[in-house]
């Protein structure tokens, strides 16, 4: 199954995400919807912010140019919103998901199916 | 649509459980039980009639210490007479519930709670939201600071866009209503009462803060002179030093005042704290946030706490553009949120008129309750059984707290 499809199908098909990225944890990006590049300087801060959420509080999670305004995040998952746009980013074991919203998405939507997939992906081992 | 959701808002002291809102007057908690329940050991519960107590064997128990939950059995037990007993809830139509988190509660702690509400209370759909953010809500804010003193724990909590800030909220677990009593009991106060009752009331009453720096001065150096009479509601009277219930009120807005085992951050007062609290939120929001200070929870009204925090957040801002409400300050104000009339001294929200003050003593109650019906089921944003089935109490990590 290649990298693109899941970020085709099994994100951006759901309807509850509008753009979508899957990349390592460098920031080489392995698949991302059109227009949406998550620079590898920004993936390294997320990556870098997943167990120390003090690093994101103040600077904010940026994310392909746009900056989130971070609410929550623990060791695998992150959180953040703009206005009623959001940003959801979950860590595997060796890669990094990430996931945005747009205004008629709910974030509980957005975070449902973003970090599920992420469940899915840590428990096959990738 | 119409589907019965119950809120419940639970505490160390009490919980409060109740319909989600619509009309003005439906929003008054219907039930306020003390969160206490009698434990048995299994198999000895007594028989239906007999009155529960040491007497039959069983213990006293609250599921709560200190804002976190100790005993999930107990508070499963607690909501259960809640909705069942109290509510109107019948097998086979359970509603929906509206489970408000303090700060305390970890995110397993909510995972526990959505797994309590659908596979013991069999609800039908649940939501959990953070009581800082309800507490805000009541005030019809969607930013500021939550202050909640409760009974188990002071949670300051910030809250920007209608989203918990963890790193701009904390727990003060160190002074609360039972720490206070302790302080009265061992005060020189001669002539106490006796039962735990009455000295709890005799604390409500009593205890006040100083209003600002200069009169916790006078309360340390031994100024304040005089006592004062309080009449129980039993009709007991008792005569309480005005320096003992000025110290009582003074401890509690500054936990560092009761001495030993807090660490500098933990004995910071209110208003150092949430000047403190406010730089870990990014610059362009922080203003927002200082401005609509709102104190509630059940000691929300001790006199001088709010004016003596309204001048701390003042004094200590961190904040450099000076506050819309300052005459003369020559910016413009089109864009920074003054909270009232032109009062200097008003930096804490003031009310909605549609909120009694002394709601602010249940407003996470309010707040969810009102949030339950606009925003989470009106929205069709809850977790539904379904959703529960096939995520598992995982759901509430998913669903809630965005």
């Amino acid at each position: 199954m290649s990298w693109q499809s899941y970020v085709d199908d099994h994100l951006i098909a759901t309807g509850t995400v509008s753009q979508a990225a899957i990349c390592d944890h460098e920031g080489n990006i392995w698949a991302n919807s059109p227009g949406f590049t998550p620079s590898s300087a920004e993936v390294k801060m997320m990556v870098g912010g997943f167990n120390t959420s003090g690093s994101l509080q103040a600077s904010g999670i940026p994310c392909s140019g746009v900056k989130y305004m971070f609410v929550r995040g623990d060791e695998k998952e992150l959180f953040g919103r703009k206005g009623s746009s959001a940003v959801a980013v979950a860590m595997c074991n060796s890669c990094v998901l990430i996931g945005t919203c747009a205004e008629n998405i709910q974030p509980g939507q957005l975070t449902t199916t973003v970090f599920k997939l992420a469940d899915y992906l840590r428990e096959s081992g990738i | 649509m119409a589907e019965h959701v119950v809120v419940l808002d639970s505490g160390t002291d009490t919980v409060k459980a109740g319909f989600a809102g619509g009309g003005l007057d439906e929003k008054e908690p219907v039930l306020t039980t003390p969160s206490r329940a009698h434990v048995y050991p299994p198999g000895t519960a007594p028989a239906a009639g007999t009155a529960p107590g040491p007497q039959s064997g069983g213990v006293l128990a609250c599921p709560l210490s200190r804002g976190a939950v100790d005993r999930w059995d107990v508070l499963e037990a607690i909501w259960h007479y809640c909705v069942f007993e109290q509510l109107g809830w019948i097998e086979g139509e359970e509603g929906g519930l509206m489970i408000t988190c303090p700060l305390a509660w970890s995110r397993r702690d909510r995972e526990v709670a959505a797994q309590i509400a659908f596979e013991g209370l069999n609800a039908s759909s649940a939501f959990l939201a953070d009581s800082g953010v309800c507490s805000l809500y009541s005030v019809g804010k969607v930013s500021g600071f939550a202050v909640d003193i409760g009974h188990g724990k002071i949670d300051v909590a910030g809250v920007s866009e209608g989203a918990l800030c963890l790193a701009a909220s904390e727990t003060c677990p160190h002074n609360a209503g039972p720490d206070l009593e302790a302080r009265l009991r061992a005060s020189a106060t001669p002539n106490l009462p006796s039962d735990e009752e009455g000295l709890r009331n005799l604390k409500e009453m009593c205890a006040r803060c100083p209003v600002n720096d200069a009169e916790a001065k006078a309360l340390d150096t031994g100024a304040v002179s005089g006592s004062t009479e309080y009449k129980l509601p039993d009709g007991r009277v008792f005569s309480v030093p005005n320096a003992v219930g000025m110290s009582l009120g003074a401890d509690l807005y500054e936990p560092s005042r009761l001495g030993s085992g807090c660490s500098e951050a933990d004995g910071d007062s209110l208003g150092r704290r949430i000047a403190r609290l406010v730089l870990a939120l990014p610059p362009e929001q922080r203003r927002q946030v200082y401005d609509n200070v709102v104190v509630c929870g059940g000691a929300h009204d001790i006199p001088g706490l709010k004016a003596r925090l309204a001048n701390d957040l003042k004094q200590y801002s961190p904040l450099s553009l000076p506050s819309s409400n300052v005459p003369g300050s020559g910016l413009p104000s089109a864009n920074v949120p003054s909270t009232s009339s032109a009062s200097a001294s008003q930096v804490l929200t003031s009310l909605p008129e549609y909120l009694p003050r002394h709601l602010l003593g249940v407003s996470a109650f309010m707040g969810a309750a009102v949030s339950a019906k606009v925003s989470v089921w009106g929205q069709n944003q809850q977790i539904t059984k379904a959703e529960y089935d096939e995520q598992g109490p995982r759901a509430a990590s998913l669903k809630c707290g965005f």
